[in-house]
């Protein structure tokens, strides 16, 4: 299972090359791309760098254009796919319906991949996507792998990617959530509310579910996982070796229960917003 | 104004045909979750019980719920009697142009609603009259004027609960989509917190707020009422 990892800067870019990943993606700060601009490569110089350093070492750079950014971002956003077109970038990562047409009149060398934001959530809407010129497809973090299986197996060519679920938890659908809208604060959905009993939180996954979901997603023959981009380069990076350990367990067959066991005390050691859970 | 009822299967069930004197429609099936699809008896019941139309609500689908619904929409639409279809998922849309063209009438759901709004109204336009789109469902009031450029598109307004998210995690009985013991039913979570301009409520699937009124817009001519229960746990 291939690992595809999200970075913000040249450095990031290049020591997850040198640890082993698969695949690279980011964003370009003046490009909307549904993360802060700090969480993008500032100028395009330097992510056109990452990008030829990735072609170099024979991995692919994925560019992200998953936000909508018509009106005044649409030529910002039509030059920057140009010159990294020309960079050599292996992929543009795309959510809305608009812009995978206009970029695919433009007839570029890079694949178009449908960004997991556009809900791809079945076959007919992966054939959607395929007529739209679409190389690859994110499957949206809410899909099962039950669900995704005839979607990994697709008849239409298309290459599919999965969250790494172990790292990353959305607890409402992503982009149909506007929780934003009401409190103008990010992550609203992580907040401690006053609820039934008590403190209550929005509900998410148990570490078993999650790891379940990894699992499954493996033995459904999904092929590449995605790590998300973070704030902090080294939580980054632990993220990566705790998906590249899973993946090595994945590939040598453990049971389930193995899994769990050995997943769950790596689970709890990765640091997450500078914290770690609980340590062994 | 038309007046439609909505309802999920399970209160489509308990509810006799007194509960939907005054309304016109019913909306059947739910929005945000796709355990509540409705069953081909649902539908067979409403044609028996409900002198008014009704209309198949639909969520985002995975590959099973799209074959469910298209077994609903072979069984109970027809070019003669046109079914109307509150669609939230590409796949279907795109389906239904492909092969319900002349069976369906169909209208854009809350969570495509917000798709929408952000194309180029060019592209837009474009994509309405491509998928045969008669109709936008909308519960926010910001968003009538937003779609007033497109012509003979009608509005419908959900009062009295604004989505705000979704989730396709069960937040009642905490599994992904998966055998369900509809835990929901008649229950109404309200949250709140002190950067919350006003509670949040829990229903089915999806958080949002209880809003008030319907704003006045020519285009606005259906209200799609939702019964809260009266009673939530907080």
């Amino acid at each position: 299972m291939k690992i595809v990892v999200g970075v913000k800067n040249y450095a990031e870019a290049e020591a997850f090359i040198r640890a082993g990943a698969d695949e690279l993606y980011g964003g370009l700060a003046a490009v909307p791309n549904h993360r802060l601009p700090n969480m993008s490569f500032q100028e395009p110089e330097e992510l056109k760098a990452a990008v030829r350093l990735a072609r170099a070492r024979g991995r692919r750079f994925s560019f992200l254009i998953n936000q909508p950014c018509f009106g005044a971002g649409y030529e910002t956003t039509l030059a920057a796919v140009r010159e990294l077109d020309d960079a050599g970038v292996s992929a543009c990562i795309v959510r809305e319906l608009p812009m995978l047409e206009l970029l695919r009149a433009q007839k570029l060398r890079a694949m178009l991949t449908v960004s997991s934001l556009a809900l791809c959530f079945n076959l007919p809407a992966m054939r959607r996507f395929k007529q739209l010129g679409a190389g690859r497809v994110i499957l949206p973090f809410h899909i099962t792998p039950q669900e995704a299986a005839p979607l990994i197996r697709n008849p239409y060519g298309l290459e599919t990617e999965v969250f790494f679920n172990a790292d990353f938890c959305c607890v409402n659908m992503d982009p149909a959530c506007r929780l934003f809208s009401l409190t103008k604060a990010g992550q609203t959905c992580r907040f401690s509310y006053d609820g039934p009993g008590g403190r209550w939180r929005m509900p998410e996954p148990a570490v078993p579910q999650k790891l379940r979901s990894d699992y499954d997603f493996f033995h459904c023959g999904a092929p590449a996982v995605k790590i998300v981009r973070r704030r902090d380069f080294s939580e980054s990076m632990e993220a990566y070796r705790f998906a590249r350990t899973l993946g090595r367990l994945l590939e040598k067959g453990v049971s389930f229960p193995d899994f769990l066991r050995l997943g769950s005390k790596l689970y709890f050691n990765v640091t997450r917003n500078k914290l770690t859970c609980g340590k062994s | 104004m038309e007046k439609a009822l909505a309802l999920n299967p399970p209160e489509w069930r308990r509810t006799g045909a007194a509960g939907l004197k005054g309304f016109g429609l019913l909306y059947l099936g739910d929005e945000f979750c796709e355990q509540l699809l409705p069953a081909a008896d649902d539908l067979k019941r409403a044609e028996r019980l409900f002198s008014g139309r009704t209309v198949l609500v639909t969520p985002l689908l995975s590959d099973d719920a799209i074959d469910r619904t298209e077994r609903l929409l072979r069984a109970f639409s027809s070019a003669k009697k046109r079914l109307e279809v509150v669609v939230n998922d590409l796949g279907l849309l795109h389906l239904l142009r492909a092969r319900y063209a002349a069976r369906v009438s169909v209208t854009l759901g809350r969570v495509f609603a917000h798709r929408l709004k952000v194309m180029p109204p060019s592209f837009a336009a474009g994509f309405l009259k491509d998928h045969g789109v008669a109709r936008v469902e909308l519960d926010d009031p910001a968003l009538p004027e937003r779609f007033a450029r497109f012509e003979g598109l009608k509005l419908s307004f959900h009062s009295p609960f604004r989505y705000l998210s979704a989730t396709r995690f069960c937040p009642w009985e905490r599994h992904w989509p998966g055998p369900c013991a509809a835990s929901c039913l008649g229950k109404m979570t309200r949250i709140t917190h002190p950067r919350l301009p006003k509670p949040l409520l829990l229903r089915g699937a999806a958080y949002g707020i209880r809003t008030r009124g319907i704003p006045a817009h020519p285009l606005i001519d259906r209200v799609v009422v939702e019964r809260l229960p009266a009673r939530c746990g907080k």
